[in-house]
């Protein structure tokens, strides 16, 4: 009888929300080409209740779809191919870099954060190295925090880089 | 009770606890169909907008979602608030057409004002626990009257962590404090500290000092841990001084008085025992301080049964 109030009973569920926010988004993204259609919308609403499940997590209210959707609309290397599956990859990147700092950004911080990753990378790589991005995003939120210094950042970078991709710069 | 006639309830009390009091509460109206199905719903929901209200002041606004863990802290915080003042309610029966009659929102709301209320009363029976110090260099009950309660009771967050307990401070008194937590718990902790400090102040200092430095010396503590609650310490020795039918209010034993109060107490029945413990504790106490020294009977008696029993009476008093 305890589950009267047990604490996931009383969230109540914000699918329709954001299924509704979502389509309401597609007016504005629109001019950028950019379109999710039921279908898509079905899938992106799926790898949200995923990640936050994958990653310990509650969101209350239409939360950090919209937001996710709304932000990359004007990137460069976003197309009506793969638009859907970048805020799913999306999504599962910002919780798991959400719980690893503990909450420790907010999100628009962290969403600002994200974006300059992605766009700022030669090649872009959406849903390619998954635990290298949520690393560096980590440690680029600790430094937005103060919790990491820069030059810290620097010497991960170039390790990760050049250790995972095989390349051997002579220089170094 | 509002137009609710709840008298001829069947509500089994074994069911509500104490430490969960607003669920097991809203179980029990539940199952005895008080509160339907329709009403459920709508506190189900109100207290989901009060917790989606307090994660929304918890994270600032900053975030959309937190970590299980923290979400559920927050959800005790809230459900800890209930209970606070729902607990202050007559009867069960009241809480319940309290819980009928009014939102969530109204229950979380004035639970806050209480919590509020109960920590400013803590920070009052700090100040007057400190003024009725017991004189001694014992570390562990200086430490907890100087630092640990304090600490805690800065610390205390009745928003976001009103459930937050310390389950022990160093120094414990001779009674527990049961299942409560929180604040409630702390109060209840120093009304126990104050009770005991108070009994302790009307016999003399120096030979309360006298009878903890005999005791640390004694079980090889060192001069500033006594290692031993120290009411109990000067209870006991009260005891047994009533026992040897010494001087009204005597605590200081000597190898006689010890054998003699400890043949007396053997030879007694169990009723004798209580009877005699009863008497020995009335006639130690003054009138602010009996209810809580009475309540210490049962433990004492247990106490003193045991250590003649193994032989160890040492353990419980100090022989001068």
């Amino acid at each position: 009888m305890h589950s009267a109030v047990n604490i996931y009973q009383i969230i109540p569920s914000n699918n329709t929300a954001i299924r509704n926010a979502l389509t309401d988004l597609n007016y504005r993204t629109g001019q950028y080409g950019l379109v999710l259609t039921d279908k898509e919308i079905d899938k992106v609403v799926s790898a949200r209740s995923k990640a936050l499940r994958d990653n310990g997590r509650i969101e209350f209210g239409v939360g950090i779809l919209p937001v996710i959707a709304e932000e990359i609309c004007s990137s460069l290397f976003v197309n009506r191919k793969n638009y859907a599956d970048v805020i799913c990859y999306l999504v599962d990147v910002f919780f798991a870099v959400k719980t690893a700092v503990c909450d420790g950004i907010a999100d628009r911080d962290l969403i600002r954060l994200m974006k300059d990753y992605y766009e700022n990378r030669e090649q872009l790589s959406y849903g390619e190295g998954r635990e290298r991005d949520i690393e560096l995003l980590v440690r680029y939120a600790e430094m937005e925090t103060g919790k990491e210094k820069p030059g810290d950042i620097k010497r991960i970078m170039q390790e990760n880089v050049y250790e995972s991709e095989g390349y051997t710069d002579e220089r170094l | 009770m509002n137009g609710y006639d709840l008298s001829g309830a069947k509500i089994n009390y074994a069911n509500i606890r104490f430490g969960d009091y607003f669920r097991t509460l809203m179980n029990e109206a539940r199952r005895c169909s008080y509160i339907g199905n329709e009403n459920a719903e709508r506190m189900k929901k109100e207290l989901g907008n009060v917790l989606a209200h307090v994660i929304s002041d918890y994270t600032g606004d900053e975030s959309t979602s937190l970590m299980q863990e923290t979400a559920n802290e927050l959800f005790s915080s809230v459900l800890y608030c209930f209970d606070a003042f729902l607990m202050g309610s007559g009867s069960h029966e009241e809480a319940i057409a309290y819980m009928i009659d009014n939102g969530v929102d109204d229950i979380y709301y004035n639970g806050q004002q209480l919590l509020r209320r109960m920590h400013y009363e803590s920070v009052g029976q700090l100040v007057r626990l400190k003024k009725t110090r017991i004189n001694v260099t014992d570390k562990t009950y200086n430490t907890t009257l100087d630092e640990e309660i304090y600490s805690y009771i800065k610390r205390y967050d009745r928003k976001f962590g009103a459930h937050y307990t310390k389950r022990h401070f160093s120094y414990r008194p001779i009674l527990g404090q049961g299942s409560l937590c929180g604040i409630m718990r702390m109060k209840k902790y120093l009304e126990h500290m104050t009770a005991e400090n108070d009994f302790v102040a009307r016999f003399d200092e120096n030979t309360v000092q006298e009878l903890c430095y005999k005791y640390s010396e004694t079980h090889g503590t060192g001069y500033n841990e006594t290692g031993v609650n120290i009411c109990s310490l000067v209870l006991m020795n009260g005891v047994f001084a009533s026992f040897a039918e010494k001087k009204r209010g005597s605590i200081t034993l000597n190898e006689s008085d010890a054998c003699k109060a400890e043949k007396l107490f053997k030879t007694a029945n169990d009723g004798q025992k209580e009877e005699m413990l009863s008497e020995a504790l009335k006639s130690l106490c003054t009138k602010d301080n009996t209810d809580y020294i009475m309540r210490c009977l049962a433990l004492l008696m247990l106490r003193i049964n045991d250590a003649i029993e193994n032989g160890c009476i040492d353990e419980l008093i100090v022989i001068s």
